[in-house]
């Protein structure tokens, strides 16, 4: 492995100590367990809804469940997130100690988009965990629902990587803003108001634009069966996400640490 | 010697706010030199510069030798900073708080543990951070700057906020490593009574201006300003010095000739002068300004 490859997994690592005990590891945590618990209690009281032999219960509880984590969840989870792994160091006044070690800030800067990162994917792999065990729940308890027809684990899976993806765009803007920004309420201020006036304009024409409906728009392929990647809202939110990654390193490189 | 530190002609501002003004600091390896000035003199802002976290011009910084502009990554490898207050993570142990340095330095593990038994906190390693004194947090942040047992320790006002005891504790802490392991020490304070027990050189910085630079000796010399004389030929005495170069010799209340000097030296030149002539000495003295006073003189007439 060269050094700066060594250096890099050094400041993962490190990052993922600090947040030990933070919100954000519990957030992660949380936040899908608390949307496919309440998705399962809809369809456990009303078990009608996916009694039909010719539907596919599977797609019922996962669209529905994906819907919602994308659409509030996942922006306002990614808005902790990144405001978490950046007030670390504001809180402990880490930047300069941070960038008086031998280590590049470009290494830093990684490091912590890349825990950041995996945190939101780890709320993703969660999420399809806990939703595949609550439709075996869901099985077993209503054995009048027809899963035994279905399987979906993988598109469900895909879909989650879609989404993933998708939500990459956020991330940096959430990011961005949390790493120059001390301020609780401009970083989670933005986050909630970009996610709920997105909830609301959602049905507007040109709404796949928005950074912050990329990850709806992801989830909306599950019900259309389709499982590219090659989709217009992922491409969108990689090159989104990595115009301001750029410009956000162009800008560390240069600027004063207080 | 090798300079350690060394700054040339450093200029920093913010917007049009000057805060550096045609710094040149000279700091050699053996030394622990002492930074000294008033609050908002310029030091951390200084230090910031010196470490590369101020971008400043080309050349204008050199560690080791070398730019900082240039290969900050490997003269960050040799140096231990501590910049204001210490960078602690409230939430996590001390122990943890090590390891988050000592693995982005990509050192040895058994650092961690001899960096904590140096700095006195083994027992307490586990325990979270926020729970620690004000004294602890500062020698857990000093800890963090010597697990890499680096050549050049910059530490800006390590003991802010300490009680009598724990500015103890650091200060023989920083003798200890100048003599066992050799580190070069930048220390920056705005109390020369704490600086004056461990440094051998000095820097003096007022509003962005370095006012005095030399060995703690140099410093002591500019102190010697007034020389009294006891002698029976008062009048004859007087008109010597007052026509061979102290114009402003006169005699005091205590029937003592009196005269400002610059330096040392001229106690010899005035008693040479004096018993060449045939005036009888029955005595000589000079008062000293205590140091503290040199301090706030030197600043103030900034």
């Amino acid at each position: 492995m060269t050094s700066s490859i060594i250096t890099l997994k050094n400041s993962v690592f490190t990052e993922i100590t600090k947040q030990k005990k933070t919100l954000a590891l519990w957030g992660a945590i949380l936040a899908p367990l608390f949307v496919v618990t309440v998705n399962f209690l809809i369809f456990f009281s009303h078990p009608e809804l996916l009694e039909k032999a010719e539907t596919n219960p599977w797609l019922k509880i996962a669209g529905n469940a994906s819907n919602i984590y994308s659409i509030l969840m996942l922006p306002l989870l990614i808005t902790l997130v990144a405001f978490i792994v950046n007030n670390v160091e504001h809180k402990a006044n880490g930047w300069k100690h941070l960038f008086a070690l031998p280590v590049s800030r470009p290494n830093i800067y990684l490091g912590k988009i890349i825990v950041a990162a995996g945190l939101v994917f780890l709320s993703l792999a969660l999420f399809d965990v806990f939703l595949i065990l609550s439709g075996k729940l869901l099985a077993s308890l209503h054995p009048e629902i027809h899963f035994e027809n279905f399987a979906m684990n993988n598109e469900i899976i895909i879909t989650s990587i879609k989404i993933f993806l998708a939500s990459l765009f956020i991330l940096m803007i959430q990011f961005i803003i949390s790493i120059n920004s001390k301020n609780f309420l401009v970083s989670i201020g933005i986050g909630v108001a970009g996610t709920i006036g997105t909830s609301m304009v959602l049905s507007w024409e040109h709404s796949n634009w928005i950074p912050y409906a990329l990850p709806m728009w992801a989830s909306q392929d599950l019900y259309k069966m389709d499982f590219s990647f090659f989709k217009e809202v992922i491409l969108y939110s990689i090159a989104g996400s990595s115009i301001i990654f750029a410009i956000g390193l162009t800008f560390l490189r240069k600027k004063n640490i207080n | 010697m090798q300079n350690y530190i060394e700054t040339n002609h450093l200029d920093f501002s913010f917007g049009k706010l000057k805060v550096l003004n045609d710094l040149s600091i000279n700091v050699s390896q053996e030394s622990i030199y002492g930074f000294l000035g008033p609050n908002g003199a310029g030091k951390s802002t200084t230090i910031r510069a010196l470490l590369g976290l101020y971008k400043t011009k080309e050349n204008h910084v050199k560690i080791f030798g070398k730019s900082i502009n240039n290969e900050n990554l490997s003269i960050l490898k040799r140096i231990g900073a501590l910049v204001e207050s210490p960078t602690l993570y409230d939430h996590l142990s001390g122990f943890d708080n090590l390891e988050i340095t000592r693995k982005l330095r990509g050192i040895p593990q058994n650092r961690t543990s001899e960096a904590l038994k140096t700095v006195n906190l083994l027992q307490d390693a586990r325990r979270p951070v926020k729970h620690y004194s004000m004294g602890m947090k500062q020698r857990l942040g000093l800890a963090l700057t010597i697990i890499s047992e680096p050549d050049l320790l910059i530490l800006d006002e390590p003991t802010n906020g300490l009680d009598p005891h724990g500015i103890i504790e650091i200060r023989e802490l920083l003798l200890f490593l100048k003599k066992e392991k050799g580190t070069t020490i930048f220390i920056s304070s705005h109390i020369l009574s704490e600086i004056e027990r461990i440094a051998s050189h000095v820097g003096i910085i007022n509003k962005g201006k370095l006012l005095f630079q030399g060995t703690l000796e140099d410093l002591r010399e500019i102190g010697v300003s007034t020389v009294y004389i006891e002698t029976s030929e008062l009048e004859k005495g007087l008109k010597l010095l007052q026509e061979n170069n102290f114009p402003l010799a006169k005699l005091n209340k205590s029937n003592m000739i009196e005269t400002d000097i610059e330096n040392k030296e001229e106690i010899n030149k005035i008693t040479r002068l004096l018993v060449k002539n045939d005036v009888p000495i029955f005595g000589i003295s000079n008062s000293k300004k205590d140091l503290e006073q040199l301090f706030l003189d030197i600043t103030k007439e900034n």
